[in-house]
């Protein structure tokens, strides 16, 4: 099992845990289908080459009344 | 009332009203009456809001008979995809057959704002549930039925603004608002023939808008002339501090932008995985451009990175947030189509880590695309590399080759750059192809005006489909 079909497996297992109580079988089958696409696009992002200067971008504002 | 002016463009209907030819309150009931009448034909409605519109148009033509003329779009019917909050009683259902009842006491910022300029609500339009959030793979992802191009009876509208696209493509409104994240505003456009308008994120007010994706979601116009959804977007847009990221200034809409030749740069590979019919059109706009010395046009290459894995990442973790409370409570069990079903669930596998990555490689497309499109006015590329599929196949199955990719679609919206769809031409099956222009960060007035000198030499964006010319 290659470690992406690993991370799938987990990953379904969690989806499961959380809302297996929710979903039928046929749908579970789908939903681990979609664990598969997940894990499946983290290794495209995982693959490019980032450095420390690449922050997110995300702006963080303190925050107090009438200012 | 003549029956002609269900297709006549804003700008002009804006004249008749303002000089008395045309009634307000007559232009509402032709609306009303063709949404009653032809919106079931494409599943293009949720709700018709008569006495809403009709005492809307009361009070712009007793204003205007005043004297108390408010601009362009005073007077003018409209939709609005059924995303928006609206108050009095009219249901909200964001296309959720569960949320079928669902009402708000409030008007979404949007509808505020078309209410202050005058214009007349005449119907909430149909939509793909959760606007397609929750991940779907079939046009029949909606409990009014899947979304028909007026264009082909058995071709899919588009979504996840699906009627916003059809309603105007068959004239049952001047104009239409929509939202996109990901393709949906420039895909039904495509799809129904129409010119749609993405503006530049934090244009316009998402308040009363069901949150979905806060940091791609952007609401914009749809109608049959690039200047329409200029004149409209002006109107929306606008900074509002009850969502945080709206940004100052409005936007002043210049229509009487001087014209030149423009500098396009052609998205290497934006036609690959495009229709034949879709890339054939395409290259005969392209001859026009520079047939007309309306634009000179090279390839342009960007940078190799994973767009598609960045929207989609961001898509799948946002909305796992903003759906929770729904996912929760088993409401996704409730959604229309199957695939929505379990889309819905399994964003929840998406990592933090992975999230944070997305994002850290976002800020580099930014900056990347910023600093390319700053060689040109624009990018040109198809609006959708297809036609629309027909509404009962899955989108995987629908097309030669399989799922289409949208690189140009992903990469535009990762980095929150206003786009222009126009119309093209026919494709297969009879069915309508479109081309976009897409800009730096609030260059709208510089697309509107590539866009226009396209429409000032060409006419697919006066044709009309079959069967709804009065």
């Amino acid at each position: 099992m290659s470690r992406e079909q690993d991370e799938a497996r987990l990953l379904f297992e969690l989806l499961k845990a959380r809302y297996g109580h929710l979903l039928k079988p046929d749908q579970l089958e789908e939903v681990r289908k979609g664990a598969e696409q997940v894990a499946a696009t983290s290794q495209e992002l995982r693959a490019v080459k980032l450095g420390e200067n690449d922050g997110p971008g995300i702006v963080f504002e303190p925050y107090r009344k009438g200012r | 009332m003549n029956a002609s002016l269900v297709f006549t463009p804003v700008r002009q209907l804006a004249e008749l009203v303002r000089t008395k030819q045309v009634s307000p309150v007559e232009l509402a009931k032709l609306s009303l009456d063709r949404l009653e009448k032809l919106g079931p034909k494409y599943n293009a409605v949720v709700t018709v809001t008569p006495e809403r519109a009709l005492d809307s148009a009361r009070k712009a033509e007793k204003d205007i008979s005043k004297g108390n003329y408010k601009g362009v779009l005073h007077g003018i019917p409209y939709g609005a995809k059924d995303i928006f909050a609206t108050a009095g009683g009219i249901p909200t259902t964001w296309g959720v057959a569960p949320l079928q009842k669902q009402v708000f006491d409030y008007d979404a910022a949007v509808i505020e704002r078309l209410d202050a300029a005058g214009a007349v609500l005449t119907a909430k339009l149909s939509m793909v549930e959760l606007a397609g959030g929750a991940g779907y793979r079939h046009p029949n992802a909606s409990f009014t039925g899947p979304g028909i191009s007026p264009w082909n009876l058995n071709g899919w509208s588009g979504g996840s603004s699906s009627g916003s696209g059809s309603a105007v493509s068959a004239g049952l409104v001047p104009f239409a608002i929509g939202t996109e994240t990901w393709g949906s505003i420039l895909c039904p456009s495509s799809y129904c023939g129409v010119s749609g308008l993405r503006p530049t994120y934090g244009r316009v007010s998402r308040y009363g808008c069901m949150p979905a994706v806060w940091s791609l979601d952007k609401i914009g116009p749809f109608a049959g002339s690039a200047d329409d959804c200029g004149l409209v977007l002006e109107a929306i847009s606008g900074f509002d501090p009850r969502d945080e990221g709206t940004t100052k200034p409005a936007f002043k809409f210049d229509s009487g932008s001087k014209k030149r030749r423009f500098n396009l740069g052609l998205l290497k590979g934006s036609m690959d995985s495009a229709d034949s019919g879709v890339k054939a059109n395409l290259e005969k706009a392209l001859g026009v451009l520079e047939g007309e010395s309306i634009a000179r046009i090279e390839e342009v290459a960007v940078p190799d990175l994973p767009y598609e894995a960045v929207i989609r990442t961001i898509m799948m973790s946002e909305t796992a947030s903003a759906y929770e409370d729904f996912a929760e409570a088993g409401l996704g069990t409730e959604l229309t189509a199957e695939s929505s079903r379990r889309g819905l669930y399994a964003r929840y596998a998406v990592l933090a880590g992975d999230y944070i990555r997305a994002l850290r490689i976002r800020r580099r497309i930014c900056h990347d695309i910023d600093a390319q499109l700053a060689k040109y006015d624009a990018f040109v590329g198809p609006s959708y590399p297809t036609v629309a599929p027909p509404i009962d196949r899955e989108f995987n199955t629908a097309f030669s080759g399989g799922k289409k990719r949208d690189i140009f679609g992903a990469l535009g919206n990762v980095a929150g750059l206003p786009a222009i769809g126009v119309p093209t031409g026919l494709g297969d099956r009879g069915l309508p192809t479109g081309m976009q222009f897409m800009g730096r960060v609030n260059s709208e007035n510089r697309i509107l005006a590539i866009a226009t000198a396209y429409q000032s030499v060409t006419g697919w964006h006066l044709k009309h489909p079959p069967g709804t010319l009065p």
